[in-house]
């Protein structure tokens, strides 16, 4: 494929609909099914990133169905009647072959496949992509070989107390609402889940318009959008209509605590506050406070903690996600330091915040950095598209793109507003692992 | 600026430069603003005598403040241009790495600089590295992959070698008896420009980006220690370390055993080929049995570790494994490994191996992060940039004939080494007790 030398002016594709522009991503709509498609080109070198983006994840699992999501995405490498390891053609083979990075990943509102591979393969990336959206095997064998593969991957996540303490903060916080439960799932629903459970989630969920394919790099529009259509354009769109969550969480009235007990010698204390959705106007201010408080060593938290001998680190942060959900910090202890003493200041240096505000300069800080990191994550198309990703879960994609300017339109006043409007006692869920 | 998508000779896209005591590389990418940068100089740590912790705190110490700095006008000097350092004892070396805006080189450069030039290395920020670095080896603790590649790397090197890894808490226990005094004379003794390498990728000015180097680090003195490390391995007799870490249901197991080349050695392309038929992605033959075919993994994966220009390292198969499986994981690995050594690579194995390594190549170099990183080892290995060009080309020229003798020739079942970390089921409780 060459680079393109066409302009927004150029009609799309037949078949195709231009939704809009942002950022210097292009949005369409294929018509005949619905499929969302990002295309943005970049030239950093003669390779091209594929991403597939489902519009479900651990949020959409019910009881006893929890890990389904994760489980499903695992299944997808088994392939499909063209490719698949019995035939010779399994899809890691047949990508890795050609050089191609592949993976995989399932988080709270999404499951998104992906190839970085060289420009010339693209069409191959796509048509493995387009052949498992509707014809993966979902073999009952496999289902069982993969699900000790996924024990393995739950008892791995266990034996780390930081992700423990996570999901424990996280199952306590929520009580309604399934960001409680883990992405991986429960052990017993991981143990129990059945075949006709998992080919009932891809007959739900795995449908193009429950997708958005988002294509970054050295490419030309026309013939990305040819391709696409070529290898999508004959799936039919979902026969019913997606589920939605309709679940909501209640509003949390009162502190909620945890301990997290195990064998270890460095204890880690886990706040999480209750946080608005990704759209919310408010995300943006909490993402400049995340930096004030803890992104480098002149931050607050890093000098009242780090630099007092009393935490070995210290980070915090509020990942954009489609329905509310926490903002957090955490604080890894230094040796022999109690978790009580360092959740003590925690809270004195919030309620600094949320008494007297930031400064102009910790505001102009906090702002170079972000902007610094967005330009940082515009290194190269893997970068981007993972970025595109979490925007495109949380149910808009230009979060990505206008970005930095809803940072740069932040006052000082909005982060000491949103310190004061979520950062609350009755909002927090506070948890301690403690080494014993 | 000429499309970065234009050539594929990596080489041809390089520029060296001496800027005064720093071999400089440069290339531009068509990332717009951001430059990525990784550098190092040389140490020369008294292995044996356990000088790398000083460096492992020194180089906790450099951005903590310097004769004209303290270290919140540092932390102001980063934040402000929200660049990023990060600095890391390998060895041997330190290494300097992080990214940047085109704007901010030439301040990040004399911040650089500074810090290795003119540190404060204080006792209160001495006592806070020491702290923190025993709050991150108590965390090692917890991780069964670490412990237990630190276990085979004691089975298979001497103290003295680089690749060695002491038990955690004969480490916690020295650092304890460790004063800022000997930090201060080990910087004296082992800091200087000795090897003094840089690479910048990305939106770069590259005469500009001499200027800066040169204006931050001339001038900047040698220092004389000499190299006291050994290069080989001396392996005990093969057996088993377990390392017990009660409530970790998921056990860490790794085998391996030396290998007796450097990475400048020939022999290194033929084995690096057969390596990544055996465990190096995910359609290799470890991770399509055990864990594709037989369901008894979650990772699987082996490696050639700790081959440098200038030691010998070893070959290291990881697997991790769910307690109740350990004994049937390890089985099936090692039936994989015996089939693999006695009968090799096939002919068309080979060929889609090829296909694979080379492509990944371009793939492995799409952003500025990637090539600084890759265009500095090569730099650390003593090879000139075109050299990943050679290498790509070896591979692709490689024989079935040179990778299956490679195999036979350093593989060996009977010499594995076998580390495991974790629950791991003890004395007549352990079906894997034959190892």
């Amino acid at each position: 494929m060459a680079l393109s030398t066409q302009s927004l002016t150029d009609a799309p594709p037949d078949g195709f609909s231009f939704v809009k522009e942002s950022g210097g991503i292009e949005a369409y709509e294929l018509e005949a099914n619905g499929l969302q498609v990002l295309f943005m080109p970049e030239r950093t070198a003669p390779v091209a990133a594929f991403m597939v983006t489902y519009h479900v994840g651990s949020r959409n699992e019910g009881p006893g169905l929890t890990g389904a999501t994760h489980m499903l995405e695992h299944l997808m490498f088994k392939g499909t009647e063209r490719f698949n390891k019995r035939a010779g053609t399994s899809i890691f083979n047949t990508l890795q072959q050609v050089g191609a990075r592949v993976n995989a990943s399932t988080w709270l509102d999404r499951t998104n496949y992906y190839e970085l591979l060289p420009v010339e393969h693209l069409p191959l990336a796509m048509e493995v992509e387009a052949d498992r959206m509707r014809g993966a095997l979902l073999d009952p064998q496999d289902v069982a070989s993969e699900r000790s593969v996924i024990l393995n991957e739950f008892d791995r996540g266990e034996n780390e107390p930081i992700r423990a303490l996570y999901h424990a903060l996280w199952a306590t916080a929520f009580l309604a609402h399934p960001y409680r439960h883990p992405t991986i799932g429960w052990r017993s629903d991981i143990e129990t889940i059945t075949p006709d459970d998992l080919r009932g989630f891809y007959d739900t969920f795995y449908w193009p318009n429950n997708a958005t394919v988002s294509i970054v790099g050295d490419v030309d529009r026309a013939a990305v959008l040819t391709e696409v259509q070529r290898h999508f354009g004959s799936i039919p769109a979902s026969p019913d209509p997606i589920p939605e969550v309709t679940t909501r969480e209640p509003e949390q009235e009162g502190e909620r605590r945890l301990e997290l007990r195990r064998p270890g010698q460095a204890g880690v204390v886990l706040a999480g506050y209750k946080a608005p959705d990704a759209s919310h106007q408010d995300s943006d201010a909490l993402d400049v406070l995340a930096s004030v408080l803890a992104m480098g060593n002149g931050s607050r938290l890093f000098r009242a903690l780090v630099d007092k001998g009393l935490a070995a680190g210290v980070s915090a942060g509020a990942p954009r996600l489609r329905n509310p959900g926490l903002f957090y910090i955490l604080a890894l202890l230094a040796p022999e330091k109690d978790g009580p003493d360092i959740e003590a200041v925690l809270h004195e240096e919030i309620a600094r915040l949320q008494d007297d505000g930031i400064t102009p300069d910790e505001l102009r800080r906090a702002v170079n950095q972000l902007k610094a990191q967005e330009a940082f994550g515009r290194d190269g198309p893997y970068s981007i598209v993972s970025q595109l990703n979490e925007a495109i879960a949380a149910g808009d994609w230009t979060l990505y793109t206008e970005y930095m300017d809803r940072i740069e339109a932040v006052t000082p006043a909005d982060v000491q507003r949103v310190a004061q409007t979520y950062l609350r006692r009755a909002g927090r869920t506070v948890g301690h692992y403690i080494p014993s | 600026m000429p499309s970065t998508a234009s050539s594929t000779r990596l080489g041809d896209r390089v520029a060296q430069h001496t800027a005064g005591p720093c071999t400089l590389y440069t290339i531009q990418t068509a990332v717009p603003e951001v430059i990525s940068y990784r550098g190092s100089f040389v140490t020369q740590p008294d292995v044996g005598a356990d000088e790398e912790l000083l460096q492992e705190l020194l180089v906790r110490m450099f951005d903590k403040g310097t004769q004209q700095r303290d270290r919140f006008q540092i932390a102001e000097t980063l934040e402000e241009r929200g660049a990023q350092q990060n600095f890391s004892s390998e060895g041997l070396r330190v290494e300097f790495y992080g990214r940047m805006l085109r704007a901010h080189v030439a301040d990040v450069l004399d911040l650089l600089a500074e810090e290795f030039r003119a540190p404060a290395l204080e006792a209160a920020e001495f006592e806070k590295a020491r702290s923190q670095l025993i709050a991150s080896l108590q965390r090692s603790l917890e991780s069964t992959g670490g412990q237990a590649s630190a276990a085979l790397s004691r089975r298979i090197y001497t103290r003295a070698h680089p690749n060695y890894t002491p038990p955690t808490q004969d480490t916690i226990g020295r650092l304890q008896e460790l004063t800022v005094a000997d930090v201060q004379a080990y910087y004296t003794a082992h800091v200087g420009s000795n090897e003094l390498r840089l690479v910048l990728a990305g939106d770069v000015d590259e005469a500009a980006a001499v200027q800066a180097v040169a204006g931050a680090f001339d001038g900047w003195a040698p220092h004389d220690a000499p190299a006291q490390y050994a290069s080989a391995a001396e392996p005990q007799e093969p057996g088993v370390t377990d390392v017990l870490m009660p409530g970790k249901q998921n056990i860490d197991v790794r085998m391996g055993h030396a290998i007796p080349l450097k990475r400048t050695d020939p022999d290194y392309v033929a084995l690096y080929l057969a390596n990544f038929a055996l465990g190096g992605d995910f359609s290799a033959r470890l991770m399509d049995e055990v864990r594709d075919e037989r369901g008894l993994t979650y990772g699987i994966g082996s490696s050639l570790t700790g081959l440098t220009a200038e030691v010998e390292g070893h070959w290291q198969v990881d697997v991790t494994l769910s307690a109740d499986r350990l004994e049937e994981g390890v089985a099936a690995t090692r039936e994989v490994i015996k089939e693999f050594v006695a009968e090799g690579v096939s002919a068309e194995e080979l060929q889609a191996k090829k296909e694979t390594v080379v492509g990944s190549f371009t793939v492995g170099l799409a952003s500025s992060r990637a090539l600084a990183n890759v265009l500095h080892l090569n730099a650390v290995r003593g090879y000139d940039p075109a050299y990943l060009d050679r290498f790509r080309e070896a591979l692709a020229a490689a024989t079935l004939g040179e990778v299956n003798q490679a195999i036979a020739t350093y593989l060996d079942l009977e010499a594995l080494q076998v580390a495991r970390a974790g629950a791991v089921p003890q004395g007549d409780d352990d079906p894997t007790a034959r190892l």
